[in-house]
């Protein structure tokens, strides 16, 4: 089995806490939809995304779930962690796909990943709630997971293209 | 397999790449074409004939959407209308009043709900069908 380095370890642990604190501060900040309080913006997964672009898979899949499990706890809503986790790692494997394929933007590959992630929770909420009804919402999610999706997606893009190469090179 | 194998060029791939591409055209209209077909398809469409009236989950009335009428809820704090086939809730005393806001309907399946109430107005065909909504039998 490859090794997996420390120093890989210590830098996966700290994109981590990093996705921790953007997704706690998400999480109690006031809702920016009042009518939908759960919509939100979702940064802790640029980190997700530029951790697998820096780390490589292992890392980020590591960082998508725990994230997903760790924030609902923290924040005093553990119920959310199943629709985190589901949602997460989903469109966290979607946008793995979109970026092998090496033929879009990111910005848009982070609004595929943002309304994959609102649609596995629409499903999530049909399973937990026993019924099909919540699938009228689908429409306005699909919206607001675009609009996320490209304020993600170009803060991921600027990050990409203005950090320093030294930064990100040979970490192995 | 060698597709899934590390790539440890992406980063540079994406830190020269441009923010938008022609795929990117190709993916956004597959998604607009999805939305638009699904929309289409689970909208309501066959004229409802009963509104079915439950407050609190218990059905309390049944109204043919065919004659103009006003019925009173909950001892009068919420007024329902019927007219030219259409019901809409047109007095209440809820705080958030999204039920006055979402006016008449008048196609099975659409409904209208009041949360604080608990009041939901469900329209539904003659033999109590719903239209493209499959339910478990006669859910609210």
């Amino acid at each position: 089995m490859k090794k997996f380095s420390t120093r890989k370890l210590a830098y996966t642990s700290v994109l981590l806490a990093v996705a921790l604190v953007a997704g706690s501060i998400e999480a109690v900040v006031p809702p920016i939809i009042p009518a939908l309080p759960f919509v939100r913006i979702g940064f802790s997964n640029v980190v997700t995304i530029f951790c697998y672009l820096v780390l490589g898979f292992p890392s980020a899949l590591a960082i998508s779930a725990l994230k997903s499990v760790l924030v609902p706890i923290f924040v005093g809503n553990p119920v959310m962690a199943l629709y985190s986790l589901t949602a997460s790692v989903g469109s966290f494997l979607v946008s793995v796909l979109l970026l092998r394929i090496k033929r879009s933007g990111l910005p848009v590959i982070s609004v595929l990943g943002a309304i994959t992630h609102n649609m596995l929770q629409l499903c999530v909420a049909a399973l937990m709630t026993g019924s099909a009804i919540v699938f009228g919402y689908a429409p306005w999610l699909v919206i607001t997971g675009a609009g996320a999706g490209l304020a993600t997606g170009v803060t991921l893009y600027l990050l990409v293209r203005f950090l320093p190469a030294r930064l990100t090179e040979n970490i192995d | 397999m060698k597709f899934l194998r590390k790539d440890k060029n992406l980063i540079e791939h994406y830190r020269k790449s441009a923010p938008f591409t022609a795929f990117d055209l190709v993916l956004v209209a597959l998604i607009v074409f999805a939305v638009t077909v699904c929309v289409g398809a689970l909208s309501p469409k066959e004229e409802a004939a009963f509104a079915y009236v439950y407050v609190d989950g218990r059905e309390v009335g049944r109204y043919a959407l065919a004659s103009d009428r006003e019925i009173p809820l909950l001892d009068g704090r919420v007024t329902l209308t019927v007219s030219d086939g259409a019901v809409a809730i047109t007095g209440n005393d809820c705080p958030n009043g999204i039920c006055l806001k979402t006016g008449y309907i008048s196609k099975a399946g659409e409904r209208i709900v009041c949360v604080p109430n608990k009041i939901s107005v469900v329209l539904r065909t003659d033999d109590g069908s719903s239209g493209i909504y499959v339910t478990g039998g006669g859910g609210s």
